[in-house]
């Protein structure tokens, strides 16, 4: 899980591991990891996910976490602008040190009014259109969280 | 190293961290006289300071060090009341900063491992085989690290004096007492790869992983790793610190929620910007497009109540009302056009041209416009104004400025009252004052006359609307200028207000 701070990585952990939500924002200190098996077809698959400190002026994630790294999620909070910015210099990062694993752009907080969104449709298109997977979540009420996953499973057992 | 943190984060350290983690930081001279404190000088040093007291008479350590002639001086592990600190002086301008840093905790945690390891040496007292060679970091578990010896095979064993923490977990618990660090932490994965090839390098010192957080037993634990080499022994060293992982967690979060509130504020205020923007331009295009209807009604009430033979032809009752529309079209024009101009001057659709100006013929053109109003409610204008002064401004606006205080000063003058409109030099800045013998104002009215957020409006003395904004674009007009308006009222005596113009606007 990369991403800045505060857009809800542990949070879809949570809601995808142990099916939680807390509106408390609490900051991840260095890597937190929690596994969870899932079933892909006829194939077992243990997740490994490495829930990842957010980026900051405070905290820079070590390019050494992503080197084993078998796919990845960049999550944004739609709401605030600066927070595409920092995943796709993530993900810049994250290209080279897991040398071209699969990831998907996460758009998460997208439960919050439309009106509080600074990532609007057409940054998402633009992204889709340079090639990289989207998908909407929201932690919080749960959606897209578990076809968040499932997608990058499938891309990662298929790679 | 403090000198790199910006000064916020240093005062946010000093504030807000709990006191048994906080620092305390004192400013003296090169005499180690007190000048300054920040952070709590009771908890570190058990008394009150004092301005221009010395700092060696509260921290005896220091006696002899000033006055400081290294530009820095750090002295550790000094024990002061109750606390252990280190003690640093770091130079600045001329001055020193002491800055105490507790260490209290570090120095109780060695003091178990201090005191187990005296005790040994008491009990083998004369027995030189101890097994200290091979067993050497056997005493870190009293500073909660778990000690791992690799092998040559690759394998790892868990060296004796198990820490706690270490026991507590599943995989410990499943293989009675033997545990493959990389499998029970997958973090190690990655970092072990960097510890290979520190091993393989045969490096002294030791390496230090980032930290990662497990839940197990419970328990979030914090933890990190350190390998190193001795004795052509490989050790990895786990370290779980709960407690200091929380405060590590609770600061950086201190940061991110003020970043997260400040964000939200700045988004805020950028939101209510482009509203009051939107406001504004909206005021300027109606009240703009409602210009020429109002006109198109009063020029038709006009030629209506000009021709004496046609309003004649009509009965008491209806010239009334032919009268009324034209004074409510009259009023209505005013607050248009007032509106008009306030909203551009908010939007700052205007740029001020400045030209040189008689000041007493500015005050005429503005007595001469105010002269019909005073007649009809029988007001008495007296004008003085200094001739030979020039002054440089915006001639339509400081005109615009100059009439809605005449308006203003009429709507509040009884009938049969006098105005007076003064224009004159005082020292280096002149001064433009209507002063009126009306209902004045109370403290609290002259507080609130300016700003934005009042938009009560007082009928005048025969009953006179208000729009309200007449005061807001006087004051938009004088700042434009960067002049200064100033009011002195008292109720039932009447109001001065005064435009000040200074030196560098006169010519």
């Amino acid at each position: 899980m990369l991403g800045a701070f505060a857009v809800g990585k542990t949070s879809l952990v949570q809601r995808y591991v142990n099916s939680i939500f807390s509106e408390k924002y609490q900051t991840t200190i260095g890597v937190k990891i929690d596994q969870k098996v899932v079933r892909v077809g006829d194939t077992e698959v243990n997740l490994m996910l490495w829930d990842i400190h957010g980026e900051d002026n405070y905290q820079k994630v070590k390019p050494s976490y992503i080197m084993g790294a078998a796919g990845y999620f960049v999550v944004v909070d739609v709401t605030r602008e600066e927070t595409l910015e920092v995943g796709l210099h993530l993900q810049k990062m994250a290209d080279q040190m897991s040398k071209g694993a699969p990831f998907i752009v996460v758009m998460n907080k997208t439960d919050l009014p439309r009106s509080e969104w600074y990532i609007n449709e057409s940054a998402i298109n633009e992204l889709k259109e340079n090639s990289y997977e989207v998908i909407l979540t929201s932690a919080k009420e749960g959606t897209g969280v578990e076809e968040a996953f499932s997608r990058l499973t499938h891309l990662m057992i298929n790679k | 190293m403090l000198k790199d943190i910006p000064q916020n984060v240093v005062e946010y350290l000093v504030d807000k961290i709990p006191p048994y983690t906080g620092l305390l930081m004192i400013k003296v001279d090169s005499r180690g006289i007190v000048k300054n404190w920040k952070g709590n000088p009771e908890e570190y040093l058990g008394g009150t300071l004092a301005v221009n007291g010395s700092i060696e008479e509260h921290v005896p350590a220091l006696s002899g060090v000033c006055p400081f002639e290294q530009g820095s001086v750090k002295l550790t592990k000094i024990q002061l009341k109750d606390k252990y600190c280190d003690i640093h002086a770091v130079k600045e301008n001329g001055h020193y900063w002491i800055i105490f840093i507790d260490q209290t905790r570090e120095v109780d945690s060695l003091k178990d491992l201090l005191q187990s390891m005296n005790e040994e040496q008491l009990k083998s007292r004369g027995n030189l085989n101890t097994g200290a060679d091979d067993l050497p970091f056997r005493h870190l578990d009293k500073l909660n690290f778990a000690t791992f010896l690799r092998h040559d095979d690759g394998a790892f064993s868990l060296q004796p004096n198990i820490p706690k923490w270490i026991a507590k977990h599943p995989l410990f618990e499943e293989a009675s007492g033997s545990i493959d660090p990389v499998e029970a932490f997958p973090f190690l994965e990655v970092f072990i790869l960097e510890v290979e090839t520190f091993w393989n390098e045969n490096r002294e010192s030791y390496i230090v992983s980032e930290t990662w957080s497990e839940t197990f037993a419970d328990k979030d634990h914090y933890l990190r790793a350190y390998a190193t080499n001795f004795n052509h022994h490989n050790y990895l060293f786990l370290k779980s610190f709960i407690r200091e992982g929380v405060e590590e967690q609770n600061l950086l979060q201190a940061f991110r929620d003020s970043t997260l509130a400040f964000d939200k504020l700045a988004k805020t205020e950028k939101k209510l910007k482009e509203l009051l923007a939107y406001k504004n331009k909206f005021n300027s295009i109606i009240s703009h497009d409602l210009r020429a209807p109002i006109a198109a009604v009063l020029g038709v009430v006009n030629v209506l109540t000009t021709d004496e033979e046609e309003i004649g032809k009509l009965n008491e009752d209806y010239q009334e009302l032919i009268y009324g529309i034209k004074d409510e079209m009259n009023r209505l024009l005013d607050y248009n056009n007032k509106l008009y101009h306030w909203a551009n001057l908010e939007l700052g659709n205007f740029k001020l041209e400045l030209e040189n100006i008689a000041l007493d013929e500015i005050v005429k053109i503005a007595s001469e416009t105010a002269r019909e109003k005073c007649h009809e409610k029988n007001i008495s204008l007296l004008v003085e104004a200094e001739k030979n002064i020039k002054i440089r401004v915006d001639k339509t606006l400081f005109l615009q400025a100059l009439n809605n205080l005449l308006s203003n000063a009429i709507k509040f003058t009884p009938m049969g009252q006098t105005i007076t409109i003064t224009a004159k030099k005082d020292n280096r800045e002149v001064s433009v004052s209507v002063t009126d013998t009306g209902v004045g104002m109370d403290d609290k009215m002259v507080k609130n006359l300016f700003k934005e957020s009042d938009t009560t409006t007082t009928r005048g003395t025969s009953g006179e609307k208000g729009t309200g904004l007449g005061l807001g674009i006087i004051k938009k007009i004088v700042d434009a200028h960067k002049f200064r308006i100033t009011v002195k009222s008292k109720p039932g005596e009447g109001t001065v207000f005064t435009i000040h113009i200074p030196e560098t606007n006169l010519v």
